[in-house]
């Protein structure tokens, strides 16, 4: 009987311990395709995303058109950076030209922002959408 | 008599009113990426001239874990340090190595991966073919000064490893 629950404890604690070492620090973003539709403005596109934070070492979050390459393409938003508090999400929009959406522009990413710390290599998590 | 139908009816109607309320709960599956930190790396300092991740020589490599939810949506792209985001004055030259493995794979078929990755520079790139959660290693070794043997000067090193995951 003793080893019985000795077992359950010893699972239950791996359990308990792999839940929250896998669990406390992840960075999402939807969709995966983001649509753009006619903005209020002329001849500019807008993208709407939600991006997810779960990483309790990251507040803040930048945004980043990029093209296939990897490289920058101009665009706009309400914030480049966005203060986003773990276990929360937040909506956010992308403005981009038209002429940039059907030439340059493919993803949108969300990328963490971390702060200076000491003595340590730091990741840095981006999720990219791609333009549909 | 009437009375009493009255209220039978009206007791009724508010029972019937209260089994019509329901609460629904509503959700989305959509494919998307997430990109988890299991374990924050940190470098060791095994010699003057050295910073490392290797365990053995008192480092911390890092592990990452991505979710997928849906099979080939996405590719997973690896950066580990060529420079330091924030160090000392560094006056020497400085040699930065690294290396993005799989390190434990959710689903057999996964392991796929890590024979089938592709390294560009300091960039390593796994498609992510298959849902469900893969595990990564990423480790990162400096080396300071042409002859191997300058003295890092003291003060806080910090480099960046950046994962990237890329809808196809």
């Amino acid at each position: 009987m003793k080893i019985l629950l000795l077992g359950f404890l010893l699972i239950s604690l791996t359990v308990t311990f792999v839940f929250w070492k896998t669990y406390g620090f992840a960075h999402e973003m939807t969709p995966a395709y983001v649509k753009f539709k006619a903005s209020y403005v002329e001849n500019v596109s807008v993208g709407k995303l939600n991006i997810f934070n779960r990483r309790d070492d990251i507040r803040f979050y930048g945004i980043e058109v990029l093209n296939e390459k990897l490289k920058p393409v101009p665009f706009a938003s309400t914030t480049k950076f966005m203060e986003i508090k773990t276990n929360t999400s937040k909506s956010f929009e992308v403005y981009i030209r038209n002429k940039d959406l059907k030439n340059k522009a493919y993803y949108v990413c969300t990328i963490s922002k971390v702060m200076k710390k000491i003595d340590a290599p730091v990741v840095a998590s981006r999720i990219c959408s791609r333009i549909k | 008599m009437i009375k009493k139908f009255i209220t039978l009816g009206f007791l009724l109607s508010i029972c019937s009113g209260a089994w019509a309320t329901s609460t629904p709960i509503t959700g989305t599956v959509e494919a998307k990426c997430a990109i988890f930190t299991t374990v924050n790396p940190k470098y060791g300092n095994p010699n003057p001239y050295t910073l490392t991740t290797l365990p053995a020589s008192g480092g911390t490599e890092a592990i990452l874990r991505t979710d997928v939810l849906a099979a080939d949506y996405f590719d997973l792209l690896i950066t580990h340090p060529n420079s330091f985001s924030s160090s000392p004055t560094l006056s020497d030259s400085v040699g930065f190595t690294g290396a993005s493995v799989v390190s434990a794979v959710g689903v057999s078929g996964m392991s796929v991966y890590e024979t089938n990755k592709l390294v560009v520079n300091n960039t390593t790139r796994f498609r992510l073919l298959l849902a469900g959660a893969t595990w990564f290693k990423v480790s990162s070794v400096m080396v300071y000064g042409a002859l191997d043997t300058t003295a890092l000067p003291a003060g806080n090193y910090t480099s960046l490893i950046t994962a990237t995951c890329l809808a196809r």
